[in-house]
């Protein structure tokens, strides 16, 4: 849309040395994982099985796993995928989900009652379930489930969204738009959609993260990348026979990364819903009878 | 009071119609999915049709279903060929201590940090808050191979995997798997009991409490967490009905014979009939615990009941 939401980032690390240090450390694992290829020292996939579980050295310097794979290479790759999805799953319920609610707040009426009706009703099936169900009925793989959970997170967005286009609707610049005599269409887009789009972009973080722990679990249980991907929730996975025998490293770096991500765009979330208040210079219309109902 | 019960029952009757429909969305015919590809003797065929009525239409298929299910009749495996309820039902009393457990947990470790990061002095806050962030950030799957690593392995404490016999031994090994399932949620409640109990610690009427001279101990208990308790009984619910979407993962992870790992092996294995009826069963569970919830919220706040 506009550069708004990496504005926004900006301006609250700016202000919060975790918030920084949070954009700082996202910024360098999106670059890992688009970079993977440049990066990685050793591929992560290639087999040696004379080198299993060696500890921490220059050339490996996280260990190898099972097969002998460097792990730190794995742990690169593993970013993509693990990224990906999640992307995927936030890009469907933003769609869906703001198309629906701005639709139903500013149609209102009927159109307001039904949809509000469907999205309670579908408010309450669970993410994980539901991608459990699409891989049963289309088979393992990244995107059925990431379908489903974009699918399940929808209304989650659509009511927040709805709830907070509506308090927008009534604000008198809204009006003004109308009595120019601007298409609806205009007022929604141009108007409406700025108006609540600091919410958006802190709940769509939020989202993320519960997106990335849920296609992590996902692929974890086996349902999601298959081997020899390496796949973070997957790579766990793979690790824990490892675990028995006393190596740890193999399910304990992945891990890591991935709780380490999900902290850093929770606390990225919270710090954008704080701010939605006080975004002066980055919304300005914001600061304005936000506040109520 | 009606109003909240209709709409349980649409989105129970929404959510099932769902889990019924997703079988036709499968590529390939019904028949196809249902029997792997493989090719049975005509009679198996037909009994298959029969029992998925693939001979009537869509809703009329969905009907019989629905009212199989209300009767008990949630079909046969296609793999082992048994009633899916007596497949069901050694496991699914794990599934419910699990949770239960979990439960407990939430009840107990959200509210009572949530008090005590809110009363307390900023250091404890700052803990508290520090530790909510990252347990809402650890996924169950990371926690339960941290906690096997430590307690089962390095230390001993706790059995690795399984589900244990008899009463005592249970809870012993679903120990470790409850405060997996349940870490993340505890420290949602907390956090939101944290807030509900800051904001009644600078309200007006605990203020005039201790303007009558009250002790702070009685005014905490009295005014600030009664008052700060109606909107976490809510959250806790949420919780402690979100914990059953979590229990696949937390049971495969420790090998727990209950109803959630058995979903992930049939959703492995396409066998559809047991992914329908384990689905079926968590979400009800998930729906009357949320509805529960918000009928125990309106008894709770005389306000809301004056209100309607």
């Amino acid at each position: 849309m506009t550069p708004q939401p990496v504005r926004a980032l900006l301006h609250a690390a700016s202000r919060n040395r975790l918030t920084a240090a949070c954009v700082v450390f996202l910024a360098l694992v999106v670059l890992v994982a688009v970079f993977a290829p440049l990066l990685a020292p050793h591929s992560p996939t290639e087999v040696n099985l004379s080198s299993a579980y060696l500890g921490p050295t220059l050339e490996h310097p996280l260990g190898t796993d099972a097969s002998g794979r460097d792990i730190l290479s794995r742990v690169m790759w593993g970013a993509r995928s693990s990224l990906l999805g999640p992307l995927g799953v936030i890009a469907l319920a933003l769609a869906f989900g703001v198309s629906i609610a701005l639709a139903a707040a500013w149609f209102g009426g009927w159109v307001d009652t039904g949809i509000s009706a469907v999205i309670d009703v579908l408010f309450s099936f669970p993410g994980l379930l539901l991608a459990i169900v699409a891989v049963a009925v289309f088979g393992v793989g990244l995107l059925a489930p990431a379908l489903a959970i974009g699918i399940a997170y929808t209304p989650i967005m659509a009511r927040i969204v709805r709830s907070s286009a509506l308090r927008e609707r009534e604000l008198p610049y809204i009006a003004a738009a109308s009595v120019l005599g601007l298409p609806a269409r205009r007022i929604v887009w141009r108007h409406l959609l700025p108006g609540v789009w600091p919410l958006i972009v802190a709940q769509v973080t939020v989202m993320f993260g519960y997106a990335t722990i849920d296609l992590a679990a996902i692929s974890f249980l086996g349902l999601g990348q298959q081997p020899p991907s390496s796949d973070w929730g997957l790579m766990v996975a793979e690790g824990r026979p490892a675990i028995l025998a006393g190596h740890s490293a193999q399910a304990l770096y992945p891990g890591i990364a991935l709780v380490l991500v999900v902290l850093c765009v929770m606390v990225l979330g919270r710090r954008l819903g704080d701010r939605a208040d006080d975004w002066e210079g980055v919304a300005p219309r914001l600061s304005r009878g936000r506040r109520g109902p | 009071m009606l109003r909240r019960l209709l709409r349980t029952l649409a989105t129970l009757l929404a959510s099932s119609f769902l889990i019924f429909s997703a079988l036709y969305l499968s590529p390939g015919s019904p028949i196809a999915f249902l029997t792997h590809g493989h090719s049975l003797p005509p009679e198996a065929i037909h009994s298959i049709e029969a029992q998925y009525h693939l001979n009537k239409p869509f809703l009329e298929r969905y009907w019989l279903w629905l009212t199989g299910v209300l009767q008990g009749d949630l079909g046969r495996s296609t793999i082992s060929r048994e009633p899916v309820t007596t497949l069901l039902s050694p496991r699914i009393g794990v599934t419910f201590t699990l949770v239960a457990m979990g439960a407990l947990l939430i009840v107990l470790g959200g509210i009572v940090l949530g008090i005590l990061a809110g009363v307390r002095g900023r250091r404890t806050d700052g803990v508290v808050l520090t530790a909510t962030t990252i347990g809402m950030a650890i996924p169950s799957f990371v926690t339960a191979t941290i906690l096997i690593n430590y307690f089962a392995l390095k230390l001993g404490w706790f059995p690795v995997y399984g589900a244990g016999n008899g009463f005592g031994d249970r809870l012993w090994h679903l120990t470790l798997p409850a405060i997996s399932l349940a870490l993340g949620l505890v420290a949602y409640v907390t956090l939101i009991t944290r807030a509900a109990v800051k904001v009644e610690m600078g309200s007006d009427h605990s203020d005039a409490a201790r303007g009558r001279g009250l002790r702070e101990g009685l005014v905490i208990r009295r005014h600030v967490v009664r008052n700060a308790l109606i909107p976490v009984v809510t959250v806790s619910g949420i919780a402690v009905a979100s914990l059953v979407a979590g229990v696949a993962v937390v049971e495969t992870a420790y090998e727990i014979p209950g109803i959630g790992a058995y979903l992930v092996q049939s959703a492995t294995n396409n066998d559809f009939p047991v992914v329908q009826a384990i689905c079926l069963i968590l979400v009800v569970v998930y729906v009357v615990v949320n509805a529960v919830v918000d009928v125990l919220y309106l008894l709770l706040d005389p306000r809301l009941r004056r209100g309607r």
